[in-house]
């Protein structure tokens, strides 16, 4: 396989919203039902650590609209399995692996994505 | 452009392996590369196929039609014919990796939507198998609605496919029911249903590839690797390639001194 890693790059200040305006985004905590909320505890990606996996729950509610659609076109979904494959040294940026693709995001870019974390 | 002529966009994800076909399909030489981001602007070439000729035009990789970036914005303004000269959008052959499917069939379901005739290739279906994946290309042609080649385009693999697709550019199916790309959670559920039909099994992870990350992005490990790689670069500079250059001069004298 040819290194699937992409960093995402977010180089576009003001980037137009080009989808459309009916275009719906999932809105933070809609994929988390009332039962497991209250059960297990969510966090943000930034805060897995190497050689564990958790389970996408949404958005953070301050996310830029352009930035989790491309996340969610990247395979970063309301209930995909997210695995940290490695951190730099610095903490950013991370390597993950969802949807069978290694992915590099920056740390601020992995804080806008909720995760439940899976108590293995 | 010529009348008569169709008009065919390669569209894919990055690193889908759109130039590789490209250059196979028009004899072109566009630069490609293992890694994403390779192409930034179109470029267009010919290709003769059976029923007359085709231009396509190749693309830079984007992952869905919502632009983030110059590049995939490029994509954008091609589709909607805003660029100088052109047209609308002709017939779109999406480029998608086998190996990523899952994220690939968002873009499908986008220019699909389009509503312009489509049709797929897939790439990268050795190594979906060599990784022990599967994908039955006829179950996915039914499952989406479009024809769909399998290549490996940069072995020219499945190439007789692709040209024999190009020949009925014109006549490739557009959407009777639009796949969802409104709601992203439709868009999900209708993506599950279409690899389900086709017999999708992901591959496993590249274990060389791993392997090769294990070391070199280890935070000692790949920065000793760094600075041996800078040494031995500067070494057959300066110690092996020093003597070639006397050589050199040597050979760029003789013709000289015959000369006079």
């Amino acid at each position: 396989m040819g290194l699937q890693s992409v960093l995402v790059s977010w180089s576009l200040p003001g980037a137009r919203p080009l989808r459309p305006a009916s275009t719906r985004i999932a809105p933070a905590d809609t994929a988390v039902s009332a039962t497991t909320a209250a059960s297990v505890s969510t966090t943000h990606l930034d805060a897995i650590k190497p050689g564990t996996t958790a389970t996408i729950c949404g958005f953070s509610e301050s996310v830029d609209p352009v930035l989790a659609q491309r996340l969610q076109d990247l395979g970063f979904n309301p209930g995909a399995e997210v695995s940290c494959l490695r951190v730099a040294p610095l903490g950013c940026p991370m390597m993950l692996r969802v949807g069978n693709a290694d992915l590099c995001l920056r740390k601020q870019q992995a804080r806008s994505i909720r995760i439940t974390l899976d108590q293995r | 452009m010529l009348t008569g002529t169709l008009d065919v966009a390669l569209i894919g994800c990055p690193n889908a392996g759109k130039s590789s076909l490209f250059n196979r399909l028009t004899g072109l030489s566009a630069t490609t590369g293992n890694y994403p981001g390779v192409t930034v602007t179109r470029s267009r070439g010919r290709v003769r196929t059976t029923s007359g000729e085709v231009t396509l035009t190749d693309l830079p990789g984007t992952y869905s039609l919502a632009a983030a970036s110059p590049d995939e914005q490029v994509v954008l303004d091609h589709i909607h014919g805003k660029l100088p000269g052109e047209g609308e959008l002709g017939s779109s052959l999406v480029v998608m990796d086998a190996t990523t499917l899952e994220r690939s069939m968002i873009l499908f379901a986008q220019v699909f939507a389009l509503g312009r005739p489509t049709a797929v290739v897939l790439t990268m279906v050795d190594e979906l198998r060599a990784g022990g994946g599967d994908v039955d290309p006829q179950r996915l042609s039914s499952a989406l609605g479009v024809p769909v080649a399998e290549v490996v385009a940069h072995k020219g693999r499945g190439i007789e496919a692709v040209h024999d697709l190009l020949s009925r550019a014109a006549d490739w199916p557009t959407a009777v029911v639009e796949p969802p790309v409104q709601d992203r959670a439709e868009t999900r559920a209708w993506i599950d249903s279409v690899l389900e039909t086709a017999g999708y099994r992901a591959n496993r992870p590249n274990a060389v590839s791993q392997g090769i990350d294990r070391i070199l992005l280890h935070p000692v490990w790949g920065v000793a690797v760094f600075f041996l790689v800078m040494f031995l670069f500067f070494q057959v500079i300066f110690t092996v390639a020093a003597p070639v250059q006397g050589w050199d001069r040597h050979w760029f004298r003789c013709p000289g001194r015959l000369g006079r």
